[in-house]
């Protein structure tokens, strides 16, 4: 099959932000969704083709860093990559990763489909990155009741604090008149994985878990009609375990480890 | 110290946070990448018109190295060390432990036999009779023995050997082969002190203790048990042997008079401080006969893709233990010297290489074995970093020049090197590998120049850096 630009588009992103080092990525595409899901399984990103564009006739998954060509196809368990170049043709096949398109395509609806009431939805451009200090591990989520919502890096090393807003000191990340109804679970992102997700879309919403009642992110592209961006980002959290654990999904119980001994309140 | 070591746990987990993941998945994990070496690769040789078989092959049967004083001798006060035992992977397989990758990186990357290599072993006749030839430079004047160097001077000034620093010792190769033994026995025949690192249970079987007792040198052993977990072991040890098996041997030794220091090393934030198991671990090393134990946190070493996934692989956050416990110097440090207060209000003695709480150590060698090998007459490397943050403490408040160090290392037998000499004077001067230095000290400050550069203070009223940031950051 041979992808059209706008796919490659999405599939060369995935691939230049695994080389710049942001995220390690594989590809997975199902019908008319692109799926990208990142090495530490910590991202998950959807993209939905157009109407105009052909859907994909076979499920089919690679590792981003072995994408060589826009015409590829599965064989024996492998993707060949053709590149046609003047009298001659290239072919690179690679293999296959052990995750199957219909099980990530799977994960993504059981994180997706979520009663949306337990978020709060705020909006987030690429001009918040130039702000971010990139050697700093984590980048917080911060906000009260009541008040705006504020971006927080701890630097551990050295002992300053950024704190990041919109506007003017006290405006936070929301407008004024937009101050958060509850509070938010205190939630991390890896400052690589936000940054990241601007490569795709230059503007975002993020659905952020009220407090107790989850620990992962909801992302959307803003202009649907420019690119249909959806993803999930587990998120990191402030308790005194050092398990890893899946996220919580609003209603769901915690998986495995034990019990979270305190909740992070600033 | 301000706090106590639960309440900075709990501030340092809320400025380090945990992942979470959206699904787990357990990943392969290859020691290292290897460099793609050619097999059977041969070449054409045009003048002799036939085809050459080009490899480079290993000693597999024998390590061709002796004695040495450490790279990390400019930090360490035991930097003389004894490779007995050699391999590709240890068995024992303890997932934080970087030497297994280096190995296979430094083995498969030049030679094309690693792969069969197996276990290997020093020649033990031939250390012997290398070190019988040096044997007269024990007897010789102090003033002659200043004018020696590197591993000439260390064996001069009965600076404790140091067995099992690259590799585990007493595996149980070494119980059928008994090379190890063989050079514990000659060690005490000499009556030269030697320090064990292991985690092994072999040293308590009667013919070990027997060359371990006997040595009028002194012998040591630091037994590593950084948690008492069982469950916890297997997945980070799943080779070694257990807590229990540990315990047996740590018994036996210091029924038998051999001094026993527990090692926790790496202390590992919220994976190995449980306070249940910490109690437990605390009396059964008691009950064992222990009362030292030596603590250090993470290596910035580790930060390797393949162990990291090798912790996640057992279910464990690496990110946040390395983070925490390691990355940020102040914060490892802090929380480290807290959580060696927790054995201290116990009754142990503890002391540790991480330099932030090298003022804190209850003895200046931070191998707390300083009181027993001295007592039996042997010496330390008193021109190092850990024994400079000493010093400087020691003067309680005087300022003290890089003079007044030079010259009291310099009673006690001088550098082991002049390039050491250099490489510590650098780190005097808040120069060279900033890891080693003794600016991390809680406490030293640097007052002023003169024209060996830095003067430093101890001031015991200091604001603690470590503390200052941890609040700082907890805002």
């Amino acid at each position: 099959m041979k992808v059209s630009s706008t796919v490659e588009q999405v599939f060369a992103h995935a691939v230049a932000l695994e080389q710049s080092g942001g995220l390690r990525n594989t590809i997975f595409a199902i019908k008319n969704r692109i799926f990208i899901l990142n090495y530490d399984h910590t991202v998950l990103l959807r993209f939905k083709l157009r109407k105009s564009e052909v859907p994909f006739s076979q499920s089919i998954s690679f590792r981003a860093n072995d994408y060589d060509s826009n015409e590829f196809h599965e064989e024996d368990g492998k993707i060949v990559f053709i590149t046609k170049n003047g009298d001659y043709t290239r072919i690179k096949k690679c293999g296959t990763p052990d995750t199957t398109p219909e099980s990530v395509q799977g994960i993504f609806a059981e994180y997706e489909e979520v009663d949306m009431d337990n978020f709060i939805a705020i909006t987030l451009d690429k001009g918040v990155i130039p702000n971010l200090d990139r050697n700093l591990s984590h980048t917080e989520f911060v906000g009260k009741k009541g008040k705006a919502l504020t971006l927080i890096q701890r630097n551990i090393y050295s002992g300053s604090i950024i704190e990041i807003t919109k506007g003017g000191d006290d405006d936070g990340l929301l407008a004024s008149d937009s101050l958060l109804s509850a509070d938010i679970e205190p939630i991390a992102i890896k400052t690589p994985d936000l940054i990241a997700l601007f490569s795709f879309q230059d503007v975002l919403t993020f659905y952020l878990p009220k407090q107790g009642v989850g620990d992962f992110i909801k992302v959307e592209s803003i202009h649907k009609q420019k690119r249909d961006m959806s993803g999930i980002i587990a998120c990191c959290i402030y308790d005194e375990i050092i398990d890893v654990k899946e996220a919580t999904k609003p209603g769901k119980k915690e998986e495995g480890g034990k019990p979270s001994m305190k909740r992070r309140t600033k | 110290m301000k706090y106590t070591y639960w309440e900075i746990r709990e501030m340092v987990s809320k400025v380090v946070p945990r992942m979470t993941v959206l699904f787990t998945e357990k990943k392969k994990v290859s020691a290292v990448r290897e460099k793609g070496r050619k097999r059977n690769y041969q070449q054409f040789n045009l003048k002799e018109s036939e085809w050459k078989k080009q490899e480079r092959l290993l000693n597999t049967e024998e390590i061709n190295s002796f004695l040495e004083i450490s790279l990390r001798a400019q930090a360490c006060p035991m930097p003389f060390n004894m490779d007995i035992w050699d391999g590709l992977l240890c068995p024992f397989n303890c997932i934080y432990c970087y030497a297994n990758a280096f190995r296979a990186s430094l083995y498969t990357a030049f030679f094309d036999n690693s792969k069969t290599m197996g276990f290997r072993h020093c020649n033990p006749t031939y250390y012997k009779q290398e070190m019988d030839k040096m044997g007269k430079l024990r007897a010789l004047p102090f003033d002659k023995k200043k004018e020696l160097s590197g591993i000439y001077k260390a064996f001069s000034l009965d600076i404790p050997l140091r067995m099992g620093i690259r590799f585990e010792d007493f595996l149980r190769s070494e119980a059928r082969e008994k090379v190890s033994l063989e050079m514990l026995n000659y060690l005490a025949d000499i009556e030269y002190p030697v320090m064990i690192n292991s985690k092994s249970d072999l040293m308590g079987r009667d013919d070990y203790l027997d060359a371990l007792s006997r040595n009028k040198g002194g012998t040591a052993v630091h037994v590593t048990a950084i948690t008492s977990n069982n469950e916890i072991t297997k997945r980070l040890e799943p080779g070694a042997p257990s807590f229990e098996k540990r315990l047996e041997g740590i018994r036996n030794m210091t029924k038998a008079g051999i001094r026993v220091v527990a090692r926790i090393e790496p202390y590992l934030f919220l994976l190995t401080d449980e306070p249940a198991e910490l109690e437990y671990y605390m009396k059964s090393m008691w009950d064992a006969g222990v009362r030292n134990i030596t603590f250090d946190t993470y290596s910035y070493t580790a930060l390797n893709p393949g162990i990291r996934q090798s912790f996640i692989n057992a279910g464990y956050d690496f990110d946040r233990m390395y983070l925490a416990g390691c990355d940020s110097q102040p914060l490892g440090s802090l929380l480290l010297g807290a959580f060696m207060q927790l054995f201290r209000d116990y009754g142990f003695s503890c002391s540790t290489f991480d330099m932030g709480n090298a003022p804190e150590n209850d003895q200046a060698v931070c191998c707390e074995v300083g009181d027993w090998f001295e007592k039996k007459g042997a010496s330390f490397n008193y021109g190092s970093t850990v024994m400079a943050a000493r010093f400087i403490q020691e003067k309680n408040g005087t300022p003290v020049t890089w003079a007044m160090f030079r010259d009291w290392v310099d009673e006690k037998g001088g550098f082991l090197t002049s390039e050491l000499e250099q490489n510590v004077h650098e780190l005097w001067n808040l120069g060279g590998n900033v890891a080693y230095s003794h600016r991390w000290a809680a406490g030293l400050s640097p007052i002023g120049r003169n024209d060996d550069g830095v003067i430093w203070k101890w001031d015991s009223e200091a604001e603690d850096y470590r503390v200052q940031l941890l609040e700082d950051i907890s805002i």
